[in-house]
């Protein structure tokens, strides 16, 4: 079991080192810096060279990376190149939360709508309840999460004069406000997300209904509850949550939409904003984030196949 | 084993001389294929026809796509524009007719790089196994950590914008998924009795990567694209939805369903609600017909999953 983390810690560091110089290389790999954007006035070249000089922008490339990262590691990750030379970290620490509360706020809607929805909808299979929701599942899959957040706000406004809040406040501020804000995107997000766990958890279900430990169960006289809970639904978690861990990196992905389009100053709307104007220290730093996010639920994802499945733990005391 | 197949049976025994009894075994086969599988049906029929459109866009758009009519703005749907006009008076139909080039190009051509590199990739790794696979490995995981829509930002934002960027980003952004696959069945197959054997008799590697092992990587690629094409296009129409893909405006490729649906426009959709229907209903109709037929092909190359999913 502990050698067995170990390893997975280990790569996950690895990958995270890897992220940090994708993001890096992305962003310098390339004709003109910050200062081509920052600077749209002409300035005489001299002065470009000492600004160039100031922001460490004339070094060799491995000699910036290697800057960064050793800033990053003690903590420092720059400051922005905008905003006052705001320090990098100050504003991810402010848009961390929205962030975070946004994906859990989709992960819980999905996993308390999309798991019922599957068992129902694998044990009553071909019902008319299963051909509904797995007609809502296949929308959910193919909806463009884009076109589902303009179709809320334009028809929303029109039909129930929603509009989204145009000031945001942190939930420890004001929690009434903080959902007033957050409650349809993190809506539209769970639905998207809840039409693939509902999909994944049926598909296992049926799997699982197969086998023959539950024709024993049904065999032994036990109760229909008994048989789906305690042998068919803890037997068939695993894949679902294989998949919510795949699916984390795309829930990350869509939270620049919707954050953008609701106004909402979390990550994904600091990596859209920053990209755009090449803030670069501000772009490696959120995009080293939003990686170590995706990162720790792949490590929380191989953590929960050891607890949900003895296999996985005892081979990890065999091997190495 | 004993069971005969009535679709291969028939036309064997009506003999060659009865050809129009043939068209008419053709003819019913197909309405048994709808009734069967109707909702598999209607998916093939639309994207059918979505191709049909891509490729005679010309023919079938009313107007210029990019040529705005300013005595004719935000106006509804009419005999003259059949998904009326936006705000500067372009005819909306004939631009989401341009835009079915745009998605199902970058679809095709995206998921074909990505999944020939990724192929490439898992075919070499997991045969060999060892530090490059472990090295491979990792560096996968550090692409796929960072979210596609972010990667392309990144890409787009700062090197450069446009169809081959698009085309180019995705198909890195899919080889990884790719590669796991195909080095997932690679291991499974690598110690299987015809490979140990073409081993035995001295066949090289390349030899036994391409003739024993990739056709067997066959049927979970062909599936997986049809998920993979129908995820490039939404990925796509994000992109272009947030200004850093297709233009509105391109002289080339004339716009993108995600470029027509651009937040810029906010306020006009507000007063003209059908702007937004017919790009994201023509979007998520193309995807819905992908992944339908993906998941079609996928019971019929691998019966056992039938109805599972």
């Amino acid at each position: 079991m502990t050698s067995y983390l170990v390893r997975r810690g280990a790569a996950s560091i690895v990958v995270l080192l890897l992220v940090s110089i994708v993001a890096f290389l992305l962003i310098h790999l390339q004709k003109g810096d910050a200062l081509t954007v920052k600077l749209r006035q002409r300035l005489p070249e001299e002065q470009v060279q000492q600004l160039r000089a100031e922001m460490g922008l004339d070094k060799p490339l491995w000699e910036q990376y290697w800057t960064w990262l050793s800033g990053v590691l003690r903590g420092d990750m720059g400051r922005s190149f905008f905003r006052e030379q705001q320090p990098v970290w100050d504003r991810i620490k402010a848009a961390l939360p929205v962030t975070v509360e946004l994906v859990a706020l989709a992960i819980v809607i999905s996993v308390i709508v999309g798991v019922p929805a599957g068992v129902i909808s694998a044990v009553r299979r071909n019902s008319l309840l299963d051909q509904v929701t797995r007609l809502f599942s296949v929308i959910g899959l193919t909806i463009p999460v884009f076109w589902l957040a303009t179709i809320v706000l334009v028809y929303g406004g029109i039909w129930f004069s929603y509009s989204p809040p145009l000031t945001f406040q942190q939930f420890w501020e004001s929690p009434m406000r903080n959902l007033e804000a957050m409650w349809m995107p993190g809506l539209i997000l769970g639905y998207a997300l809840s039409a693939i766990t509902m999909r994944i958890t049926r598909s296992s279900v049926l799997e699982v209904m197969r086998q023959d430990y539950v024709r024993t169960a049904w065999a032994k006289g036990l109760g229909e509850q008994v048989v789906i809970v305690r042998h068919v639904l803890a037997n068939s978690l695993i894949p679902v949550i294989t998949v919510l861990g795949n699916q984390f990196v795309y829930i990350i992905g869509s939270t620049v939409i919707v954050e953008y389009l609701f106004h909402l100053p979390g990550l994904g709307f600091v990596a859209f904003e920053s990209i755009a104007t090449r803030d670069y220290f501000l772009v490696q730093g959120t995009v080293l984030v939003i990686g170590a996010m995706v990162v720790a639920m792949n490590f929380l994802v191989d953590l929960s196949y050891a607890w949900l499945d003895p296999r996985v733990r005892l081979a990890g005391t065999t091997q190495i | 084993m004993a069971e005969r197949n009535p679709d291969l049976a028939v036309p064997v025994a009506l003999g060659p001389r009865l050809a129009p009894a043939f068209a008419l075994e053709a003819w019913s086969r197909l309405l048994r294929f709808v009734r069967r599988e109707p909702l598999t049906a209607a998916c093939a029929f639309i994207f059918v026809a979505i191709v049909i459109v891509a490729i005679f866009a010309p023919w079938i758009a009313t107007h210029d796509p990019l040529a705005g009519d300013p005595r004719a703005r935000l106006q509804g749907p009419s005999a003259d524009h059949f998904f009326g006009t936006d705000a500067i008076g372009r005819d909306v139909f004939s631009r989401v007719v341009y835009g079915a080039r745009v998605s199902l190009l970058v679809g095709v051509a995206a998921t074909l790089a990505g999944t020939v590199i990724g192929a490439i990739i898992g075919l070499i790794t997991g045969y060999l196994g060892g530090t490059v696979d472990l090295l491979v490995q990792r560096v996968m995981d550090g692409i796929q950590a960072i979210p596609a829509l972010v990667f392309l930002l990144l890409v787009a934002a700062i090197w450069q914008q446009g169809m081959l960027s698009v085309v180019v980003v995705l198909a890195v952004l899919i080889a990884p998924y790719v590669s796991r696959l195909v080095r997932g069945v690679v291991l499974s197959l690598r110690e299987e009795a015809f490979v140990l054997a073409a081993q035995a008799m001295g066949a090289r590697p390349l030899r036994i990567m391409m003739v024993h092992i990739l056709p067997n990587t066959l049927a979970p690629v062909l599936v997986a694209a049809s998920i993979i094409a129908g995820g490039a296009m939404l990925a796509e129409g994000a992109l272009s939805f947030l200004g850093l893909g297709i233009p509105p405006d391109d002289p080339l490729w004339k716009t993108s369903w995600g470029a027509m649906l651009k937040p810029e426009n906010l306020q006009y959709f507000e007063r003209s609600p059908y702007l937004v229907l017919f790009p994201g209903a023509a979007l998520a109709l193309t995807v819905l017909a992908v992944n339908v037929l993906g998941d079609s092909a996928r019971d019929r190359l691998d019966p056992r999953l039938r109805g599972t999913l």
